[in-house]
């Protein structure tokens, strides 16, 4: 049946369908949070508003500024650092300050712990080094603070801040930075009126991810004795099994988080600032070279050293060591294939749902159901994952109690729980935490793809569909599993969300090492948490292919074509 | 200006190579002071190159560059681009993007500008004809206007040599000679010498003084427009203006045989050559014919008629380019005379 484009309103088609299901499901558990808040009692409302949330609320602010702060400074320097200028050893730099991103905040703070213990390590050594020998005799200041804990996030989430402005000064800064210096800027110059400027909204982006990152942790702030707004809704669910109480908090929660959306907005300003001309040309570095390019290199290196390398060399030193004394112990082989098992099905799930809902917006331009269920379907992203699945659990809670009151109508025996602490509420909050990241990735692979070929396609006779199965799909393969690759580590990562929606002995590599640190036992954490970080490097190894680049030096300059 | 005075900007004996690929090959130019000097050439010949050398944006292998008697670059010595008083308008203009037009105009005039800032800013906005726009950013404006805008910028420091690097590419036909204009009333104002990248001939013998028109990192010819057009030096240089009709010749004493006739060819060695006739060289129907042809082809272009003529001897037509109002018709015979002046004879 041939279709005109404007008709996608009076004939809801396949795409529109995935694509209103997709918001559905992301909306559905914001809903189910405000009613279960709203049948909360009063009483304990105005208990949790007196006692718990304002110091949670304050503890969230300060961690997250501290965050900011820390994030902002020193992946903006990096950034710079390796950008404009040319030392030996630059190259390595470029991908060694990636490498944190690899280690989610509660592995490092796991790691950093264990290293900083007062028996552990790096005491021990010290204590060594000076003539002490009892621990009671030298301490360092514990980690479990805010400073500590500020450090530890901060380690972990300034390669955000670090990737989006070094893709700015990279891709945006050639000319500009040579047209200040035509016009007689110096290096600081330069750095100041055209570099920041310009990088105020990557800064800004990057910064916020990092806050969300860090709202969204339930395992790091409990490991570092910081009480936030998510520790909270956790304890309010588990410790006290009271949902509506957990509702209400997390209800404080998303309001936390769209002020942080509102604020990136305002820090980005209004202004996008549209790039003019074509220049991709990288930047020309200031040389710099002997003990003062050394020092650079080290100094840059130092984010990198305490993000990875330390905390990374301590764990498969632990790992190897446990390895050796006690073989491959069977429930880590079982939670690799459980942590496998559900990360590849939210990932099939996301990548499937993601690509029909793109394509499904980009078939039906100025239709206004396409490209508002496909932005509502993203919104997910912004959901900390203790909110995410409080929402899910009173979803699921609902559904439950629906079939035990038919099951009981109909003289069957007790059902237990049959949604609730399911595989399926795990999945389904994978994919809604991080379908933004499938479809964004996909959006992305969509566009260099030539409107042209499905308006050819379309006039040679494919439907929609068609075009996405017979243009799409072959022409975007890469790409999918380019998204794929990052949703799953995402998924595998994920902490939260798993923690409170796992059925009852479910473990995976993350709740395993959360158990053994919330325990203070540390038996096969280390392998768990090295088993993390070798995943979390996949991403790290294709965005670092991807970004490959010539050196600078030399390119044949500006030659018209 | 006085004779001794030195020349605004002098390369002497530039070498320079991209990861050991020879990109410029002994180049010496000397720009006087007010004068206007084209680059031109194709695509790698090093035009480009050298303009970024004399900016500063890149530091030559070998070979020394000045800019009035101050030397910014040889063994040694090399001062970097924000120290060299030399404005440069890039190809994409590279206007700053969060900057709004009067900030981009006044970027030159340093961090903290003084008193007289923004009355330079407002005079150049007015003499680029963008006075009411001085609050408008980049991305609003349209490629002329974003031109004029790099103009105006660079100009604003006062240089004492103007840089452009393909300064009209990004305009249309109309808009080119607009801004050719306005470019030149704008540096013949301030006394600056310009010195232009441009691979289009038309470009540069509307705009420049002279012409250095090179060649696979070295210079090929150096002259006024005129010079360059009317005595190129090899069948590089008078190619690259115009499209040519070439004959294979035989060279014999001075003279080269051909079934057009025979033309003068002082200098070229005796064996096989090759003349060169520019298209609007032919005229048809001439009083004292030196040949005949037969029209095989004719198009109408507008101003100039496209004639495939059909010469004994040569196995296939070619190209003339005469006056619209000449009627000729596929078919006719004509007696075809030549404009001597447009024809060169160069070895084979």
């Amino acid at each position: 049946m041939p279709r005109s484009p404007g008709s996608a309103l009076a004939v809801p088609d396949g795409f529109a369908l995935a694509g209103l299901a997709m918001a559905a499901v992301a909306v559905a558990p914001i809903l189910a949070l405000a009613a279960i808040a709203a049948g909360g009692s009063g009483d304990l409302w105005s208990h949790l508003f007196t006692t718990v949330v304002p110091s949670a609320t304050v503890e969230t602010t300060l961690l997250a500024l501290g965050v900011a702060a820390f994030v902002i400074v020193v992946g903006t320097a990096t950034a710079w650092l390796v950008a404009a200028h040319d030392f030996p050893g630059r190259g390595l730099l470029e991908v060694a300050l990636l490498l944190p991103l690899a280690f989610p905040a509660y592995v490092l703070a796991y790691s950093w712990l264990d290293l900083l213990h007062p028996i552990g390590p790096i005491q021990s050594a010290i204590r060594a080094l000076l003539g002490y020998t009892r621990p009671a005799d030298f301490r360092l200041p514990d980690p479990r603070s805010l400073p500590g804990a500020v450090l530890v996030f901060g380690l972990a989430l300034y390669p955000y801040v670090y990737v989006a402005v070094r893709t700015v000064f990279l891709s945006q800064m050639t000319r500009l930075t040579e047209a200040a210096r035509m016009l007689g800027a110096d290096g600081r110059g330069v750095f100041v009126r055209v570099a920041l400027p310009l990088a105020r909204p990557a800064i800004a982006a990057g910064a916020a991810l990092a806050i969300m990152e860090t709202l969204n942790d339930v395992g790091a702030a409990e490991f570092l004795s910081i009480n936030t707004l998510t520790a909270a809704v956790y304890s309010t669910w588990v410790n006290r099994s009271d949902l509506a109480g957990a509702a209400q908090i997390a209800l404080v929660m998303l309001a936390f988080v769209l002020s942080l959306l509102m604020i990136e907005k305002l820090a980005r300003g209004n202004r996008g600032y549209a790039v003019i001309g074509r220049s991709m040309r990288p930047m020309a570095p200031r040389r710099i070279g002997g003990a003062k390019g050394v020092g650079l290199f080290l100094l840059g290196l130092l984010p990198a050293f305490l993000g990875f390398v330390v905390p990374a060399a301590h764990l498969a030193r632990q790992a190897w060591e446990r390895l050796a004394f006690a073989g491959v112990p069977w429930e880590i082989v079982v939670e690799v294939g459980n942590t496998l098992t559900v990360a590849g099905l939210a990932t099939v799930v996301a990548i499937v749902a993601a690509t029909i809902v793109v394509a499904g917006r980009r078939l039906h331009p100025g239709s206004s159901v396409h490209a508002g269920a496909a932005r509502v379907a993203t919104l997910g992203y912004a959901v900390p994952g203790t909110v995410l699945a409080i929402g899910l659990l009173a979803i699921f809670g609902g559904l439950d109690g629906l079939i035990r009151s038919a099951a009981g109508g109909l003289g069957l025996g007790p059902t237990g729980l049959v949604f609730s602490a399911s595989l399926g509420a795990i999945v389904a909050a994978y994919v809604v935490r991080f379908f933004r990241l499938a479809s964004s990735k996909i959006e992305t692979g969509l566009e260099r793809i030539s409107p042209s070929l499905d308006q050819s396609a379309r006039t040679l006779g494919r439907t929609p569909f068609g075009v996405m199965r017979e243009i799409h799909l072959p022409l975007l393969t890469p790409t999918m599993a380019g998204a794929a690759l990052l949703v799953f580590v995402d998924c595998m990562k994920e902490l939260p969300a798993t923690l409170l929606l796992r059925p009852l002995n479910f473990e995976t590599l993350a709740t395993h090492l959360y158990g053994e640190a919330a325990r203070g036992t540390y038996e096969n954490g280390a392998l768990a948490a090295l088993l993390i970080v070798a995943f979390g490097l996949l991403p790290i190894i294709l965005l670092t292919g991807l970004g490959r680049r010539a050196p600078v030096r030399a390119q044949p300059i500006g030659e018209t074509a | 200006m006085s004779v001794s005075a030195p020349p605004a900007l002098a390369f002497e004996d530039v070498h320079h190579d991209y990861r050991g690929k020879p990109a410029l090959d002994g180049v010496s130019l000397a720009v006087k002071p007010g004068e206007i000097v084209a680059l031109l050439g194709p695509s790698g010949c090093g035009k480009t190159t050298l303009l970024r050398i004399a900016a500063g944006l890149e530091r030559p292998r070998a070979g020394r560059v000045a800019v009035a008697g101050r030397v910014l670059a040889e063994a040694g010595v090399f001062v970097p681009p924000e120290k060299r008083g030399i404005g440069l308008m890039f190809q994409d203009y590279a206007l700053f993007p969060h900057l709004d037009l009067a900030a981009n105009v006044g970027f030159g005039l340093g961090r903290r500008p003084g008193p007289l800032a923004p009355a330079i800013v407002a005079d150049l906005l007015s003499r680029v004809g963008l006075a009411d726009r001085a609050h408008a950013y980049p991305h609003m404006l349209s490629g002329g206007e974003q031109q004029r805008v790099a103009l105006a910028r660079a100009m604003a420091p006062r240089p004492s040599v103007l840089l452009m690097d393909e300064p009209f590419s990004n305009l249309d036909q109309r808009l080119r000679r607009g801004m050719r204009s306005e470019l030149l009333g704008l540096l013949r104002s301030t006394g600056a010498a310009g010195v232009l990248v441009t691979h289009d001939p038309d470009d540069a013998m509307a705009v420049a003084d002279r012409i250095a028109l090179m060649r696979a990192g070295r210079l090929v010819q150096v002259g006024t427009p005129e010079e360059i057009f009317r005595a190129p030096v090899d069948l590089f240089a008078a190619k690259f203006f115009t499209d040519l009709e070439e004959i294979p010749a035989e060279v014999r004493n001075g003279r080269a045989e051909t079934p057009l006739g025979s033309f003068a060819a002082e200098g070229v060695r005796d064996g096989v050559g090759l003349v060169c006739i520019r298209r609007d060289a032919f005229v048809l129907d001439a009083a004292e014919a030196e040949f005949a042809a037969r029209v095989v082809t004719t198009r109408f272009l507008g101003e100039h008629r496209s004639v495939g003529l059909a010469i004994d001897g040569l196995s296939r037509p070619i190209e003339a380019i005469v006056d619209s109002r000449s009627a000729v018709a596929a078919g006719d015979r004509v007696g075809v005379s030549l404009d001597r002046s447009e024809v060169f004879v160069f070895p084979a």
